[in-house]
């Protein structure tokens, strides 16, 4: 379903009036998470939990604090082993990668290739003593790119598409602002052409008018880009925004899950409507 | 820079020998300690090994990583020189080289071609090296990525995964800020297309020297325990860019004293005019071409020193 | 003709658990079907569960039992128990969904929302918002709002939008739910007017109309909600 090309030439071939699927072609998951549970000492993490995440997809974790969303998204990410279950991923060359087996060197690379990571707060995920330009080449440099101009001028695009003006490019990331220094982080992670993306409240720590900016900006890019992503977020707007599905969590349980419309307009479960019908109206 | 002319003496004879210390200072045990990680580091070119560096009696940072592995690899028939920036006659050489004769009585030298183990501090020497030569180098900072990423465990992960894309955003940094690689000494290599190695803060002129060099190279750093090699005839590539590739330091001028075009110059400030000359930093190397004949626009005429002139200038000015 | 929607027999309660467990029945075993190129209207007063089964055809409320088959290309698909990903499948390719008030996105223009559905389908951005203009254009929003985000426009405007948005791709399914509510008769008429094209291309057509010149203009059966449970 995420094959635009081939929805173009059967729109170009089809003689109706109206849209016809795709056949879908049996796509495999991305990513498949297997009754993953995480202890801490006798206090549950995260219990059972299992999902596929599919290219393409965004999966929104929604939960309050303590709820164990930032350590399911530790434990898929392969920041943190969990204590039972697996997590699978299949790798860009078709090869499927158990991802808390695999030989650390394969994790790593996959980490910073691709994979993102984007923290909640920027600095966390920057390099603070090198130019934004630096930080956005990194992945590149890592990738084996020895050529300096052709990575200036592509850390220049990335500064571009998240709206950071390309004079600020030799200037440290301390002397942006909080909304800059997300969206700088942003491109220092989408630089590689990941196709996983994991987000651990990327929007928490900014002022409203900020994160509206950065949510739009987000949703443009992962739609261009094709992108699957696991974030976390307490912030169900953000979640109706750039979410396909989500998973409320409660006690490191998964208590409900579905349809991103379909659980915050029909939820189902106790805890669930409890958050719903918390949010302030405006 | 009055260099002694009879440069090998046999010390026995200029300094006692100290009784009541194994030769060498260090016990057997501690130099086998020291030369089984030795090994290692050759069997491993440019990976850091760690080792159980031992109170030296001097402080750290006087190169007592430098002299570990020289009290551990020295013998009765070695003939020692000991250089820091060049130089035979400052205070770290002369006090290293005094170090040695005093435990250990061999031979010393100020000739890179007479010596057999070199000790040096920030220089490889002009003249080539050959395969009868160990150079020794004392090493402050041994971690390349250090500046880069401070954690210890997370360097030891990106050697051993050969994740090495951080020191390349480092050389990017210089370009952006300075238009070229403005790194100038402790110019970070790949030894034989694996480990990436700090060669200690020589000037990167010197970089090339030990690219294929016929000496084996041994890198020692006291206060972080770790000792490194260069196996002779080892490829040694300096990082760099492909529209930045990497060079070496020029000058306009030659050196004072010799002529030579082809070494490496420090500059010396004569008075509070600003009047300044460029001399050779390998003092050995400038003794060796003023012998041969060579001279430059500021040696002194019929032999006669040229510090006097440098005196009477003062004088003058005054 | 071919049958498009399929409802079996769907009930659907809503359990308020903050609420001492309340269970709210809306409607019970209710079945319908609905064929190309028809128009079906809900009937029915406030609370009777018009919305709620509209919504429950689009997937947005989940029924507590039965089945609602979609005819999804060739195949029919119970969007009950469809997986998500299918479900926004059906939804991209064969379900349009027109919802009383227009969710806005800050800084995504009026023409960028309604193109954006086209877009996605066929990956033509320059088509797509070449479609979205001649809809704006039709429904009378002025070429000067269309960069804008709608979140400053007015009610009526707003809801025209949403109207252009819900038609910008042919879909297979329509489903309005009271989409005239805060028109004037002239705009209310070219939604008419688009209605009646989208059944003669075919589509099959389920709303909520208030507005019962409207209703009696585009719908080919009315289904009346209270009646639907009394039968039950």
């Amino acid at each position: 379903m995420h094959n635009l090309c081939s929805a173009t030439q059967n729109v170009a071939a089809m003689p109706k009036k109206l849209w016809q699927p795709k056949v879908e072609t049996e796509e495999h998951p991305l990513l498949t998470v297997n009754g993953v549970s995480k202890y801490y000492g006798d206090r549950a993490g995260c219990l059972h939990v299992s999902f596929d995440l599919y290219p393409g997809e965004i999966v929104g974790i929604v939960g309050e604090s303590g709820s164990g969303k930032s350590t399911l998204l530790n434990c898929i990410s392969g920041r943190l082993s969990p204590t039972y279950g697996s997590v699978n991923y299949q790798q860009e060359n078709g090869d499927l990668c158990n991802v808390h087996e695999a030989p650390e060197h394969l994790r790593r690379m996959l980490m910073r290739t691709e994979w993102g990571y984007v923290h909640q707060h920027p600095r966390d995920g920057l390099r603070n003593n090198v130019s934004a330009g630096a930080n956005i080449g990194e992945r590149l440099m890592g990738v084996g790119m020895r050529h300096y101009g052709n990575i200036r001028s592509k850390a220049t695009d990335w500064l571009e598409r998240v709206e950071i003006s390309k004079n600020r490019m030799d200037d440290l990331p301390r002397t942006f602002s909080g909304g800059m220094q997300q969206r700088l982080q942003i491109a220092r992670n989408l630089v590689s052409n990941p196709r996983l993306i994991f987000m651990d409240e990327p929007t928490g720590g900014l002022d409203v008018s900020v994160q509206a900016r950065l949510l739009d900006l987000l949703r443009e890019l992962v739609a261009e880009m094709g992108l699957a992503v696991v974030i976390v977020t307490h912030d169900l707007a953000v979640a109706r925004i750039l979410a396909h599905r989500l998973m409320v969590m409660r006690g490191g349980h998964v208590v409900e899950s579905g349809l991103t419309d379909q659980v915050l307009d029909d939820p189902h479960h106790e805890y669930t409507q409890l958050l719903v019908s918390s949010i302030l109206q405006v | 820079m009055n260099h002694t002319i009879n440069t090998t003496q046999k010390t026995a004879n200029a300094t006692p020998l100290e009784t009541g210390y194994n030769f060498a200072f260090l016990d057997e045990q501690t130099k086998r300690m020291v030369r089984r990680a030795t090994l290692k580091a050759v069997a491993i070119p440019g990976y850091q090994v760690p080792f159980a560096s031992r109170e030296m009696p001097m402080p750290y940072g006087w190169g007592t990583g430098g002299i570990q592995l020289t009290a551990s690899i020295i013998g009765q028939q070695d003939t020692l020189k000991v250089t820091d920036q060049g130089a035979d006659d400052t205070t770290n050489a002369v006090s290293i080289r005094s170090f040695f004769q005093r435990t250990t009585g061999v031979a010393t030298t100020e000739e890179t071609n007479k010596a057999t183990l070199i000790q040096t501090r920030h220089r490889i020497p002009e003249q080539p090296l050959t395969e009868d030569h160990i150079l020794v180098y004392q090493v402050p900072i041994p971690e390349p990525l250090r500046w880069m990423e401070p954690r210890e465990t997370e360097t030891r992960k990106m050697h051993a995964h050969e994740e090495y894309g951080v020191m390349h955003v480092k050389l990017y940094e210089d370009i952006a800020h300075h238009g070229h690689i403005a790194t100038s000494f402790d110019y970070p290599v790949q030894i034989a297309g694996r480990y990436i190695m700090s060669p200690s803060p020589i000037p990167k002129f010197d970089n090339p020297k030990m690219d294929n060099c016929p000496a084996l190279q041994i890198f020692g750093a006291g206060r972080e325990q770790r000792i490194y090699a260069i196996p002779p005839y080892t490829n040694v590539h300096s990082l760099d860019f492909e529209d930045h590739p990497f060079s070496v330091q020029t000058w306009d001028e030659v050196c004072g004293l010799c002529g030579a075009e082809d070494s490496y110059l420090d500059e010396i400030i004569l008075d509070n005019e600003g009047n300044r000359m460029f001399v050779c930093s390998d003092s050995n190397y400038c003794q060796q071409r003023l012998k041969a004949g060579h001279a430059g626009a500021m040696t002194a005429p019929q032999g006669q020193p040229a510090a006097t002139r440098t005196e009477s200038n003062e004088e003058n000015n005054a | 003709m071919t049958v498009m929607i399929d409802v079996q027999n769907v009930c659907k309660n809503f359990v308020l658990h903050n609420q001492n467990g309340t269970t709210i029945s809306v409607f019970e075993n209710m079945s319908l079907q609905v064929h190309a190129g028809e128009c079906v209207a809900l009937y029915g007063q406030s609370g009777a569960g018009k919305s709620t089964m509209l919504r429950s055809l689009y997937a947005n409320y989940k029924p507590t039992s039965g089945a609602i088959n979609i005819r999804h290309g060739e195949q029919h698909i119970d969007i009950v128990s469809a997986p998500p990903r299918k479900i926004l499948e059906m939804r991209k390719y064969t379900i349009g969904y027109v919802s009383q008030f227009l969710r806005v996105i800050p800084r995504v223009s009026a023409l960028n929302i309604v193109a954006e559905a086209r877009k996605d389908l066929t990956g033509n951005s320059d088509e797509a918002l070449k479609k979205a203009a001649v809809l704006l254009e039709r429904l009378n929003i002025p070429e000067r709002l269309w960069n804008v985000a709608p979140a400053t426009f007015s009610g009526g405007e707003q809801q025209r939008v949403n109207i252009a948005r819900g038609f910008a791709v042919e879909y297979p399914i329509l489903l309005l739910d009271e989409p005239t509510a805060s028109l004037d008769a002239a705009n209310r008429q070219i939604v008419v007017e688009l209605i009646e094209e989208a059944k003669a291309n075919g589509t099959a057509v389920v709303g909520i109309f208030h507005d019962d010149e409207v209703r009696n203009a585009v719908a080919d059966r009315v289904i009346d909600m209270q009646s639907m449970e009394h039968a039950a």
